[in-house]
C-alpha cells in the first residue's frame, strides 16, 4: 500500500468529520436573508443615520386640524404641520396671515389630504386640504411646509366627500357630507326633501395669488356624499362620488339611511358643468353661481350600487371605478366606458330628484365578494394595476385582481383599517412596494396611556407576499393620508430677501418704531442673539407703548441661514410668533394690560439663545 | 501496516483540526458579519456623501485661512463646498450681508465684533492685517459663486 493512502483518507474523514460537527448550514440561509436583495423585516424599516427615507407620508389629523408629515418606510414622524388649528410651536394662529386664514374658527377637523397633480401624477407642488368641522379647504405649499391659503365654502355643511383633484389640478370638488338649507338658513326639518341640498363646489386654485376660489357650485339631492375620486385618462373628465341616505331621512340616520336596498354613485362630467356655467345654465345663489340639475339638464347621471357605499376608487388605468360596501360585504366594479356607452344611448331606467339614473347592469363589471371579508371601505392600487380593500369589520386588507375579481392575498391589521395608503398608489402610476393600514383601534399595541388609546399606522410589505412589518402610533386621527416619492419635493431652506416686501427690515439700522396716535408700528429684527426693534434708541430692545394702543410688530429674521428660527413671546400676554430664516411676520394685538412684560425669543437658536430678551412695557393710563 | 494505521489516525485527527479551524473559527466569524452590516452601511454613507462633495471642496485649497484660524471650526461656507461647524452661521453671503445685519462693514466687525461670541473670539486671536486681507479675499469670493 502506498503510504499517502492513509494519510490522505484520514485527512479526508476527519474534515469531513469536522464539516457536520462544525460547519453550520442553517447560518449561510441566515446570511442570504440579510443580504441586500433580501432584507429582514427590522432591515426594511431601518434607516440609519445619515440616510433618508425614500417617501413622504401626508398623514390627515382628524380633528387635531393639522397634518402630520411621517417618513416612509422609517415611520418616523418629523413634522406637524397646523393646517386648520392654532398651533404655538409654530406660532400658527398668532401671526396676522395665518390668524386671518383661521377666520375665526379655533380648530378644524382635516380629513382627506390630496397632492397636486400634472398628468394624473404628483407634481409635489401642493397639498390639499378639507375641514368637515367648518366647511373649508386648505392648500399647503410644499417648499416651505405652510399653510397658503383656506377657504370658506357657502352653501355646505361638512365637505367629508373631498379633497380629490382632478388630473391637472383645474379643480378639487368638496361635495359635503350633510344637506343644509342654502346659505345655512333656518328651515324646518319637516321640509327636508324639498328645501334642503347637498351641494357640490368646484374650486379652483390660482398658484400665482396662492389663493382657492369657487368655481361653480352643483346643487344636489339632499343625500350624504361620502367618498369621490377623479377620473384618469381616458375618464379624466369625469368624477365619481357615493352617497347615502337616499331615504332623505331626518334623523336616527343609523337606522333610517340604511333603509333602501340600493343608494347610489353620482358619476358627473365636470367640464361639462364647466360648460354650462360659461353658458349661463346657472342661478345666482349667495354670490355663487350654482348649477341646479333639475332645472338645468347634462353632465350628472345616477349609478345605483349597493346600500350605503363607502369609498370609490378609480382605476391607475382610468378605465373601472370602483365602489365599496361598507355594509354590503362585496366591491362593486364599474366600467366608465359603458357609463359613457348608456350616457350617449340614454339608456336610463328612470330619474331621481331630476337626475337621470343609469342602469346597474349597464354599467356594471362585477361584483367581488371575498370569502368572509366584511366591511370594505377603501381601495388603493400597486404598480401592476391590483387593488388593495381596507376591510373595516374584519380588521384586513385584501388583495385582488379588479380585472378577474379574483382575491389574490389577506393580512390582518390591528384594528379596524379605514383608509390605506399605497405609495402613490391613487395615481396612474404607482409605486408597489409599501402599503400603510391607516387603523382606527389599537387596542392593547402600544404601552398605556390610559382610557384614550392612539390610533396606528402599519406599514406593509406588498413587493411579496403580504407583511405587516412596522406599527406606528399616531396622533388622531388617521382619515387618509398621501404618499409620495421623496425627490419629488423641493424645499427651500431660507426665505429670499424681497426689497418690495415694506414690511420686511433687513437692516440693523433701519429698525424702528413708528407712532401714530395710538397705533405703534414696529418694523424690528430678530438674529442670533438678540431683538432690535429701534436702532437709535438707548435699549434697541425695548418696545414702550401706553395702555389701550394698538400694537403691530413686524418682525424680520435676519439670519439668511439654514435652520436658525427665532421665537417671539410677550411673557404674560399670550402671545407667540415664529419668524424663519429670511422672513417678516406680523402679529397685531391691543396692549390692554399695564406693566412690565419681558419679550422672549421662543425657539432655541443659538448659544446665547438665553439672552435673547428684551422689553415690553406698557404705561399705565393715569 | 501499523505505521499506516498509525498514519491514519494521526491524520483524522489533523484533518479534524483543520475541519474545526475552517467551519468553526473562520466561517463562524464571516457568519457574524449581518450583525455588523448596519454599521458599515453607516459608514458606507459617509465617504459617498463626502465623495459628492470633493469636487467642489478641491476649488479651493486646503490648507486656507479659514482652516488654518480655525473658522471652519464653527462656520461652514457652502457657496465654496467648505463643510464647517453649525455653532455659526453660513458664511457664503457674509461679505455682502453682514453690514445690514450687524451695522458695520465686514471689514470693520472683524476687528471689533458687535457679537458676543465673535467677540470673544476675535479678542483671544485678533486678525493681523495680513490675515484680515485674506479671510476678505475668500469671503468675497465665496459671496459671488
Amino acid at each position: 500500500m502506498k503510504k499517502w493512502i492513509p494519510i490522505a483518507s484520514g485527512l479526508m474523514a476527519g474534515f469531513v468529520a469536522a464539516t457536520i460537527s462544525f460547519a453550520d448550514f442553517s447560518k449561510n440561509t441566515n446570511s442570504e436573508l440579510s443580504s441586500a436583495t433580501n432584507k429582514s423585516d427590522a432591515e426594511k424599516v431601518y434607516v440609519p443615520f445619515g440616510e433618508k427615507d425614500d417617501y413622504y407620508l401626508f398623514a390627515s389629523g382628524g380633528h387635531s386640524g393639522q397634518m402630520f408629515i411621517y417618513g416612509v418606510p422609517s415611520m418616523r414622524q418629523i413634522r406637524t404641520v397646523p393646517v386648520f388649528s392654532q398651533d404655538s410651536a409654530t406660532g400658527y394662529g398668532f401671526d396676522e396671515h395665518s390668524k386671518e386664514m383661521m377666520g375665526g374658527y379655533t380648530w378644524g377637523d382635516l380629513h382627506h389630504p390630496a397632492f397636486s397633480e400634472t398628468n394624473g401624477d404628483y407634481d409635489g407642488k401642493y397639498m390639499f386640504a378639507t375641514d368637515v368641522g367648518n366647511s373649508r379647504a386648505a392648500v399647503m405649499d410644499l417648499e416651505t411646509f405652510t399653510t397658503k391659503d383656506i377657504l370658506k365654502v357657502p352653501n355646505t355643511s361638512g365637505p367629508h366627500c373631498a379633497a380629490f383633484v382632478t388630473e391637472n389640478t383645474e379643480y378639487m370638488f368638496l361635495p359635503t357630507r350633510f344637506a343644509v338649507p342654502l346659505g345655512q338658513e333656518y328651515e324646518s326639518l319637516d321640509d327636508y326633501s324639498t328645501k334642503y341640498r347637498g351641494v357640490m363646489s368646484a374650486v379652483t386654485f390660482d398658484e400665482e395669488n396662492t389663493k382657492l376660489n369657487i368655481g361653480y357650485q352643483v346643487a344636489l339631492p339632499p343625500w350624504s356624499y361620502d367618498l369621490s375620486d377623479a377620473g384618469k385618462k381616458s375618464s379624466a373628465d369625469w368624477a365619481v362620488m357615493t352617497t347615502y341616505n337616499t331615504e332623505e331621512a331626518t334623523t336616527n340616520l343609523e337606522i333610517n339611511a340604511s333603509q333602501a336596498d340600493r343608494d347610489f354613485i353620482v358619476l358627473f362630467n365636470w367640464k361639462e358643468l364647466e360648460q354650462m356655467v360659461k353658458d349661463g345654465q346657472y342661478d345666482d345663489v349667495t354670490g355663487q353661481k350654482m348649477i341646479f340639475p333639475e332645472k338645468h339638464k347634462g353632465g350628472i347621471y345616477l349609478v345605483p350600487v349597493a346600500k350605503s357605499p363607502h369609498g370609490v376608487d378609480v382605476t391607475p388605468d382610468g378605465k373601472h371605478f370602483i365602489a365599496s360596501g361598507k355594509l354590503a360585504p362585496s366591491m362593486t366594479v364599474f366600467s366608465f366606458e359603458k357609463a359613457f356607452e348608456a350616457v350617449k344611448n340614454q339608456d336610463f331606467s328612470g330619474e331621481r330628484n331630476g337626475i337621470p339614473i343609469l342602469k346597474y347592469e349597464s354599467v356594471m363589471e362585477r361584483e367581488v365578494n371575498p370569502e368572509n371579508a366584511l366591511g370594505p371601505l377603501h381601495t388603493q392600487f400597486d404598480d401592476k394595476g391590483m387593488a388593495y380593500t381596507t376591510m373595516f369589520i374584519s380588521s384586513e386588507i385584501v388583495k385582488w385582481d379588479p380585472k378577474t375579481g379574483e382575491t389574490l392575498d389577506r393580512v390582518p391589521v390591528q384594528y379596524s383599517p379605514g383608509h390605506s395608503v399605497a405609495a402613490e398608489g391613487d395615481t396612474v402610476s404607482p409605486d408597489g412596494q409599501w402599503l400603510i393600514a391607516l387603523n382606527k383601534i389599537a387596542k392593547d399595541t402600544y404601552l398605556s396611556v390610559g382610557p384614550s388609546h392612539p390610533e396606528s399606522m402599519q406599514l406593509i410589505d406588498i413587493s411579496g407576499k403580504m407583511k405587516v412589518i412596522q406599527s406606528s402610533p399616531v396622533n388622531p386621527e388617521p382619515h387618509y393620508a398621501q404618499m409620495i416619492k421623496a425627490d419629488k419635493i423641493k424645499t427651500i431652506e431660507v426665505y429670499p430677501k424681497d426689497e418690495k416686501n415694506k414690511l420686511a427690515t433687513y437692516k440693523q439700522e433701519d429698525a424702528k418704531i413708528v407712532r401714530n396716535g395710538n397705533k405703534v408700528d414696529v418694523y424690528g429684527i430678530a438674529m442670533r442673539s438678540k431683538f432690535i426693534f429701534d436702532s437709535k434708541a438707548k435699549r434697541p430692545d425695548v418696545i414702550e407703548v401706553n395702555e389701550g394702543d394698538q400694537v403691530t410688530i413686524h418682525l424680520t429674521n435676519t439670519d439668511f441661514d439654514e435652520d436658525i428660527t427665532h421665537g417671539f413671546a410677550i411673557n404674560s400676554y399670550d402671545l407667540n410668533i415664529e419668524v424663519q430664516p429670511g422672513q417678516t411676520n406680523t402679529i397685531t394685538f391691543t396692549a390692554d394690560k399695564a406693566g412690565t412684560f419681558p419679550i422672549y425669543c421662543t425657539n432655541f437658536c443659538s448659544a446665547l439663545h438665553q439672552e435673547m430678551t428684551g422689553y415690553f412695557l406698557v404705561k399705565p393710563k393715569n | 501496516m501499523k505505521k499506516a494505521i498509525i498514519s491514519f489516525v494521526t491524520s483524522i485527527i489533523i484533518g479534524f483540526g483543520l475541519g474545526y479551524l475552517v467551519f468553526g473559527v473562520i466561517l463562524d466569524d464571516s457568519a457574524k458579519e449581518p450583525q455588523v452590516a448596519q454599521t458599515e452601511a453607516t459608514e458606507e454613507a459617509t465617504p459617498t456623501e463626502e465623495q459628492k462633495k470633493e469636487p467642489e471642496t478641491a476649488a479651493v485649497d486646503a490648507d486656507n485661512i479659514l482652516n488654518s484660524k480655525g473658522c471652519l471650526g464653527c462656520h461652514a461656507v457652502e457657496s465654496l463646498g467648505l463643510q464647517g461647524g453649525a455653532t455659526g452661521p453660513d458664511l457664503s453671503k457674509a461679505f455682502e450681508g453682514v453690514e445690514d445685519k450687524h451695522g458695520k462693514p465686514i471689514d470693520e466687525f472683524l476687528k471689533e465684533p458687535t457679537s458676543a461670541v465673535m467677540s470673544s473670539v476675535i479678542d483671544g486671536s485678533p486678525l493681523t492685517e495680513d490675515e484680515l486681507t485674506k479671510v476678505l479675499e475668500m469671503l468675497n469670493q465665496a459671496s459671488e459663486k
